[in-house]
C-alpha cells in the first residue's frame, strides 16, 4: 500500500518531465502521446493526467498547440515544445541525471 | 441511439462532469480546453473499441484507465499533492461522488438491461420524421469549414476524408461508415442525426449547378464544449 501510494505520487512528479521528453522527438496529439507513454514498461499512466499537465506546460509557455489535419479524421490538436520549453527540458533533464546519480550513491553507501 | 452508445454516452457525460466539477476547485481559464482534450480523448477511446467489445464493462475499464477527476485538479494546480490538506475535503468529496455516481450509474443501466426491450431503430425521445429526399447512400466528397466555402469544381479538403458514407434507411438508421472503422448503425429523423438528447448532427441539402449535395455537420468535442462552429462533411448521392 505504502509502495503504490509513493508510485503515485512519484508518477505525477515525473509526468513533466516524461511529456517534454516525449515532445522532444516531434509533435504529437494527446492521444497519441498517451498511447506512446502505454507502451513504456512500467510508466503505468493515468491517460487523462496528459491534459491538464499539457495545459499547464502551456500556461509556462512550454508547449505550445497548433492544430493540423488529419490522416484519419477531421484536424487535430497538436503539441510541440517551445524554444524556452527545450531549453527547460534540457535543465530538467540533466537534474534527472543528478538525482539518479545521488540515489545510487545512497544505495552503495558511497557517503559512509 | 443503441443501447450500448447510450451507456457510453451517459457515462462519459458523467464522467466529464465530475472533472469539470473538479478543475472548478483551481478556477484555471484552461478547464474548457481540457475538458474538450479529455471529451475528444474519449470518443477516440470508444471509436478504437470493436463493435463486439462494446460492453459496459469496458466502457467502466475506460473510464477507470483515465483517472480519478479530484487528479485532474491536482495536476493543474502549482501546488503539490502532498500540500493539500489531510483531512476529508472536496477532492476527497468528489472522488466519493465520481464512485457514487458510477456505482448508481451502472446498477441502473444492469438492471435496465435486463428488463427493457431490445432498442428499436427510432430514439423514444424524437418521433422519426420521413425525409425522402435523403434516403439511399451518399458519399464523401469534401470537408469544409463553411457550406458556403464548398466549389463543386476544387476540393477543398487535401488530406484524407474520414468519413466515408451515409446511408439513410426508411426505419430511421442510416449506416455510418469511416475509413479504418466499422460501419456504425445510427439513428436519424429529418434533419438531424443522433444524439438526440445532446448536441444533433444536422444535415443540410443545398443545390449547387444542378447537383444536391448534402452536408453533414461534424460535431467535436470543439463544438460541445467549446463552442466552436462545426466543420461540415459534403456528401453526394452515390450513382
Amino acid at each position: 500500500m505504502y509502495v503504490d501510494n509513493w508510485q503515485t505520487q512519484l508518477r505525477k512528479g515525473m509526468l513533466d518531465i516524461v511529456i517534454l521528453n516525449l515532445l522532444s522527438h516531434g509533435a504529437c496529439h494527446g492521444y497519441e502521446m498517451v498511447q506512446r507513454m502505454r507502451k513504456i514498461e512500467g510508466l503505468k499512466i493515468r491517460e487523462g493526467n496528459v491534459y491538464p499537465i499539457l495545459a499547464r506546460l502551456q500556461q509556462e509557455a512550454l508547449v505550445e498547440s497548433e492544430t493540423r489535419p488529419s490522416t484519419d479524421g477531421p484536424p487535430r490538436k497538436y503539441f510541440k515544445l517551445t524554444d524556452s520549453g527545450g531549453a527547460t527540458l534540457a535543465d530538467m533533464n540533466s537534474h534527472w541525471e543528478q538525482m539518479i546519480d545521488s540515489i545510487q550513491h545512497i544505495r552503495k553507501g558511497d557517503f559512509l | 441511439m443503441t443501447s450500448e452508445h447510450q451507456q457510453w454516452h451517459q457515462l462519459k457525460q458523467n464522467y466529464l462532469k465530475c472533472v469539470e466539477q473538479a478543475l472548478a476547485s483551481v478556477d484555471s481559464p484552461k478547464t474548457a480546453e481540457i475538458l474538450s482534450d479529455v471529451a475528444e480523448h474519449l470518443e477516440n477511446k470508444y471509436a478504437d473499441l470493436p463493435p463486439e467489445q462494446r460492453t459496459w464493462e469496458a466502457f467502466q475499464q475506460i473510464i477507470t484507465e483515465m483517472g480519478p477527476p479530484q487528479e485532474y485538479a491536482e495536476l493543474l494546480s502549482e501546488e503539490a499533492p502532498a500540500a493539500k490538506k489531510a483531512i476529508f475535503g472536496i477532492n476527497e468529496f468528489l472522488a466519493v461522488v465520481f464512485v457514487v455516481v458510477l456505482m448508481t450509474v451502472g446498477g441502473y443501466m444492469i438492471y435496465n438491461a435486463k428488463k427493457t426491450p431490445p432498442p428499436e431503430p427510432v430514439s423514444k425521445t424524437v418521433e422519426f420524421e420521413l425525409d425522402e429526399q435523403v434516403l439511399g447512400k451518399w458519399v464523401t466528397v469534401d470537408f469544409v469549414k463553411t457550406i458556403d466555402e464548398f466549389n463543386p469544381a476544387r476540393k477543398t479538403w487535401q488530406g484524407k476524408l474520414f468519413l466515408l458514407s451515409l446511408e439513410f434507411q426508411d426505419n430511421g438508421e442510416v449506416r455510418w461508415q469511416a475509413e479504418n472503422r466499422k460501419p456504425m448503425m445510427l439513428e436519424w429523423t429529418k434533419g438531424k442525426i443522433e444524439p438526440f438528447d445532446k448536441r444533433p448532427s444536422f444535415y443540410y441539402l443545398r443545390n449547387i449547378d444542378g447537383q444536391t449535395y448534402l452536408f453533414y455537420e461534424w460535431v467535436s468535442g470543439d463544438v460541445t464544449l467549446r463552442g466552436q462552429e462545426p466543420y461540415y462533411y459534403v456528401l453526394k448521392k452515390e450513382e
